[in-house]
C-alpha cells in the first residue's frame, strides 16, 4: 500500500462536527492499518449506529454496517468463520459508540468470554450525539446533558472493567488526542484475539454546549475515571479450541437406525397412552414400544406430553402402533391407557372413559373394571412402574410379539438386565391375570 | 434402514446435507431439538455450532457468519423469534441469506412451552418493519421436514433474504419410524457470486427483480453491507431515486422469483368441498380424505402467496374449509379475499385438531 489515502477518504471530507473525536479516531486506526501494511481486502470495519456509523464511506477497505448495538455480534459472526472455517486473516474491526456499546453491552462480554479474534473502538463521548445529546450509561457523575441539564446523579458504567473481568485478552483506556492512540490500535490489531479500547471524546456538538469544558479537559477526565490503560493477557480462543478439540470427530449424522428383524401382522392399529411422572423414564419405554414395533416391520408415533420441567408433574406418551403410515398422531380412544403414578392419573382423566382396557398402579384407585397392578413396586429403577406395566399388557393382551420388546431393551434400553427382569415380572403377572 | 427419530433430527440432518455450516442457537421448546443435534453432529462435517447468550446474538452470528459466504441457520420459537426480528428485518434490507426455523408453540409471550399450536403464520410474514416480503416455508408432516428445509436454505440462497421455517411442536418433537431411503432429497442451490466481470456493487441489479451476485466480506472485491436506506453500491444515501428503487427491488426480488419455489400438496376428488390447510393439521386433512368426499389442498409455501394459482383452484368448489390451530385464523385471513362467501374457517387452541373434529364441522356447512 503506497498511500495512505488508498484506505481513507481525506479529513476535510469527514461528516463529523468540527473537533469531534471520531475523525481523530478514524485517522489513528487509519495510520495503524497503513503502517501494518495490511491488505485492503483483508480488514473489515463493522460499523454501529449513531455518528460513529458514518465511517463506512470514509474507509476503502470492506465495510458492514449493522444495528444499533448488534455490530459486536455480527463481527464475531463473521470471525468465527474466518477463523475457524478460512485462514484466519481479516481483521475485524467494531466501531462502536456509547450507545451500541450499552445496548449491545452482552455481545461485548460474550464476545470477550469467547476471546473472538477483533477490535472493539469504543468511541465513548459521554453521550448520545446523533440524537440531540441525550445522557447515556457512560456519562459520568455530574456530567449535563439535554436530558440531564443539572448534572448526571449517577456514575458511569466501568466498561473496561466490565470487559476485562468477562475476559477480554487486550483492553486499553484512553483518548482522542492521545499521540499513542495509533500505536494502541496497532497493537490491538495485533492481537490475536479480543481486544477492545475505550476512546474518551467530547462531543463538539452537545458535551461543550452544556458542560464548560475544552479540548485539553478531556485528559483530565480520564485521569479522574481510572486514568490510562493497556493490559494484554495471552488466552485461548473458542475458536481455537473448537477448531483443534471439535473438528477430530468425523461421522454421520446420529440417528436411532433400526433393523427390521422380521414381519409382523397387525391387523388394527394399536392406540396405547402411557401416564405417569416426569423423572420416571416414561418417555424411554415409550420410546423402546416403538422401537420394538420397528423391529417387527412397523411403524409407531410417540407423541409426548410433559410440563415445563421435566423433573415434575406429568409424563405422557401417546403411542400409535400400526401396519401402515400413520398420519394424524393425536389418539382420543385409547386401545391401552397405563397409569403408574398420581401424576399420570391426574393428566390421563380425559382418556379414562374413552380407554378399552386400563392398566394401573394397585394405589391409585378401587375400580373393579381396572387392570390393577404393583407398579409403583420397581420404582427403584427408572422407568420400572412402566416397564412392568408394559409387560402386564404383552402378557395379557399379546398385542404382538412380547420378544420384540426384549430386544428393543437389550439394544436401545438403559440398565438393561433390571429394565428386562421388571418387564418379565410384568409378563408374568399379566399371564397369570 | 429405518430410523426412530422427530421433525428436530430431520431438520438438523436436511441443514446439514443443504450445505449449512454454520448453526447458532439459543434453547428453546420445542426447537431445542434442533439446536442438540446440530451442536452435536455439525462439527463433524467441519461446520460450526455455537450456543449464543441470547436470540440477539444467535441470528447476529448467522448474519456475520452468512456474510463471510457460509451457510447460516438458526432455530426459535415464538418468545425468542420476537427477539430476532429487528435483525431479521436487517437481513432483508442487507440481502443476507440465513434461514430461521421457528417452531410454533402456545402463544402469546411464554405462552404454552410444550404445547403445540399454528399462531405465527401472520406474526412472522409481517415481521418485518416496513412491510417487505419474507418467504415462509412450513412442513406438513415429519418426513417432510427433511426436504422442505433443503428447500428453505436453497430460497434464502437463491434469492439472498432470510427465510422463516414455519413449524409445531408436534412436528419437531413427535417421534417416528422413517424409512430413511424414503426421504427426498432435492438439488442443493447455491448463491450466485460474482464472477469478477464489470464493477462490482454489493447490490447490484438490472431489473428490480435480479438477485445480486454475492461477494463476501473479506472476498477479493471490497464489500459495503448496510442495513440503512442505501443505493446499489451500498452507500448510505436518502435523497437519492436509486435508494427507493433498491427497496422496490427487494419487494420484486421475492415476488417474482418465490413461484419457483412454490410447494403445495393439491389432492382431487370429485367433491364439492375443498379443504385447506398447512402444518401439522395437513396429517388430519390427509386423514379426513381417506373417509370422506372431499379435495385438499396443503400449502407448503405459506408467504407470499401465489393468489392466482389459489384462485384457479378454489373456483373448481362450493365450499372451502381453512383449518388450522390457532385462535384468529391465520391462513384464513391472509387468503379469505378470495374465498368470498363460499370460506370457512375451523380454528381451535390447546391440543391438535383431530380428524374427527374436521368430519364433524363438515357435517355442520
Amino acid at each position: 500500500m503506497k498511500d495512505l489515502f488508498e484506505i481513507i477518504d481525506k479529513p476535510q471530507n469527514f461528516p463529523y462536527c468540527p473537533g469531534c473525536g471520531h475523525t481523530s479516531i478514524d485517522m489513528a486506526l487509519a495510520r495503524a492499518i497503513f503502517e501494518l501494511n495490511l491488505e485492503k481486502e483483508d480488514v473489515l470495519i463493522v460499523s454501529d449506529i449513531g455518528c460513529v456509523g458514518l465511517v463506512d464511506k470514509l474507509f476503502n477497505v470492506h465495510t458492514l454496517h449493522t444495528l444499533h448495538g448488534r455490530s459486536t455480534a455480527v463481527a464475531s459472526g463473521v470471525k468465527m468463520v474466518d477463523e475457524v472455517l478460512f485462514d484466519n486473516k481479516l481483521k475485524t474491526i467494531v466501531m462502536i459508540g456509547d450507545g451500541g456499546a450499552t445496548i449491545g453491552l452482552l455481545h461485548l462480554v460474550e464476545s470477550a468470554k469467547l476471546n473472538v479474534d477483533i477490535t472493539v473502538l469504543i468511541h465513548n463521548n459521554f453521550l448520545y450525539g446523533m440524537t440531540g445529546g441525550q445522557h447515556s450509561g457512560l456519562t459520568p457523575k455530574e456530567f449535563k446533558t439535554s436530558t440531564t441539564r443539572i448534572g448526571n446523579p449517577f456514575e458511569a458504567l466501568r466498561i473496561i472493567d466490565i470487559l476485562k473481568n468477562s475476559g477480554a485478552s487486550f483492553y486499553a483506556r484512553t483518548f482522542s488526542q492521545d499521540p499513542d492512540l495509533k500505536d494502541i490500535i496497532k497493537e490491538a490489531l495485533s492481537h490475536r484475539g479480543f481486544s477492545v479500547i475505550e476512546v474518551l471524546e467530547l462531543c463538539t456538538g452537545y458535551a461543550t454546549r452544556y458542560n464548560d469544558l475544552k479540548g485539553s479537559d478531556l485528559k483530565i477526565i480520564l485521569e479522574n475515571s481510572g486514568g490510562k490503560i493497556k493490559e494484554k493477557i495471552e488466552r485461548e480462543s473458542f475458536c481455537f479450541l473448537y477448531k483443534n478439540k471439535f473438528f477430530d470427530k468425523k461421522g454421520e449424522f446420529e440417528f436411532t437406525e433400526i433393523e427390521v428383524e422380521k414381519k409382523i401382522e397387525l391387523k388394527d392399529s394399536l392406540k396405547i397412552v402411557i401416564a405417569g411422572s416426569a423423572g420416571e423414564g416414561v418417555q424411554l419405554a415409550s420410546s423402546l414400544l416403538c422401537i420394538s414395533a420397528i423391529l417387527g416391520g412397523l411403524n409407531s408415533t410417540q407423541k409426548n406430553d410433559n410440563p415445563v420441567t421435566v423433573g415434575s408433574g406429568f409424563s405422557v406418551s401417546e403411542i400409535i402402533i400400526k401396519d401402515g403410515d400413520i398420519k394424524y398422531t393425536g389418539i382420543e380412544e385409547p386401545d391401552y391407557l397405563i397409569i403408574t403414578s398420581i401424576d399420570g392419573l391426574k393428566r390421563a382423566k380425559g382418556f379414562i372413559e374413552r380407554s378399552k382396557n386400563i392398566i394401573i398402579d394397585e394405589s391409585l384407585t378401587d375400580n373393579k373394571n381396572f387392570i390393577k397392578v404393583p407398579a409403583r413396586k420397581y420404582i427403584k429403577l427408572r422407568g420400572g412402574p412402566t416397564y412392568f406395566s408394559l409387560g402386564v399388557l404383552f402378557g395379557k393382551f399379546n398385542p404382538f410379539d412380547f420378544e420384540l420388546y426384549e430386544k428393543a431393551i437389550l439394544k436401545y434400553g438403559k440398565a438393561k438386565d433390571e429394565t428386562l427382569t421388571c418387564f418379565r415380572e410384568g409378563l408374568n403377572f399379566g399371564r397369570r391375570l | 434402514m429405518k430410523i426412530f427419530t422427530n421433525g428436530g433430527e430431520l431438520i438438523a440432518k436436511g441443514a446439514i446435507d443443504a450445505g449449512v455450516r454454520f448453526f447458532a442457537g439459543y434453547p428453546i421448546t420445542p426447537a431445542s431439538v434442533i439446536y442438540e443435534p446440530m451442536m452435536r453432529d455439525l462439527p463433524k462435517v467441519e461446520g460450526i455450532a455455537v450456543g449464543a447468550s441470547d436470540e440477539i446474538s444467535a441470528i447476529s452470528y448467522c448474519i456475520g457468519a452468512s456474510l463471510r459466504g457460509i451457510k447460516s441457520m438458526t432455530a426459535t420459537s415464538g418468545p425468542g423469534f420476537s427477539l430476532m426480528i429487528e435483525s431479521l428485518s436487517y437481513a432483508i434490507m442487507s440481502e443476507i441469506p440465513i434461514t430461521i426455523v421457528l417452531a410454533q408453540r402456545l402463544g402469546p409471550a411464554t405462552g404454552g412451552a410444550t404445547t403445540s399450536s399454528q399462531g405465527d403464520l401472520l406474526f412472522s410474514a409481517f415481521s418485518s418493519s416496513g412491510s417487505y416480503p419474507l418467504p415462509i416455508i412450513s412442513p406438513s408432516s415429519i418426513e417432510e421436514c427433511y426436504e422442505l428445509i433443503i428447500h428453505s436454505v436453497n430460497v434464502s440462497e437463491f434469492l439472498r433474504t432470510p427465510v422463516v421455517f414455519l413449524t409445531e411442536k408436534e412436528i419437531t418433537m413427535t417421534k417416528k419410524s422413517i424409512d430413511l431411503n424414503s426421504l427426498k432429497k432435492p438439488e442443493v442451490l447455491e448463491r450466485k457470486y460474482f464472477s469478477g466481470n464489470g464493477q462490482f456493487k454489493t447490490y447490484n441489479f438490472k431489473d428490480l427483480k435480479d438477485v445480486p451476485d454475492f461477494s463476501p466480506v473479506g472476498g477479493k472485491f471490497l464489500t459495503r453491507y448496510t442495513g440503512s436506506a442505501h443505493d446499489k453500491k451500498g452507500e448510505l444515501k436518502k435523497d437519492d431515486p436509486e435508494v427507493i428503487e433498491v427497496l422496490y427491488h427487494l419487494k420484486e426480488k421475492i415476488l417474482k422469483n418465490i413461484d419457483k419455489f412454490l410447494f403445495y400438496e393439491y389432492f382431487e376428488k370429485k367433491s364439492d368441498i375443498l379443504i385447506v390447510s398447512y402444518g401439522v393439521t395437513s396429517e388430519s386433512v390427509r386423514e379426513v380424505a381417506e373417509s370422506k368426499k372431499v379435495s385438499y389442498l396443503i400449502l407448503k409455501t405459506l408467504y407470499p402467496l401465489n393468489e392466482e394459482f389459489l384462485k384457479s383452484i378454489f373456483g373448481r368448489y362450493k365450499k372451502i374449509l381453512v383449518v388450522e390451530e390457532n385462535i384468529m385464523g391465520n391462513l384464513y385471513i391472509l387468503i379469505r379475499h378470495l374465498l368470498g362467501t363460499k370460506g370457512y374457517s375451523l380454528t381451535k387452541i390447546g391440543s391438535l385438531i383431530s380428524p374427527g373434529e374436521i368430519k364433524n364441522f363438515l357435517e355442520s356447512i
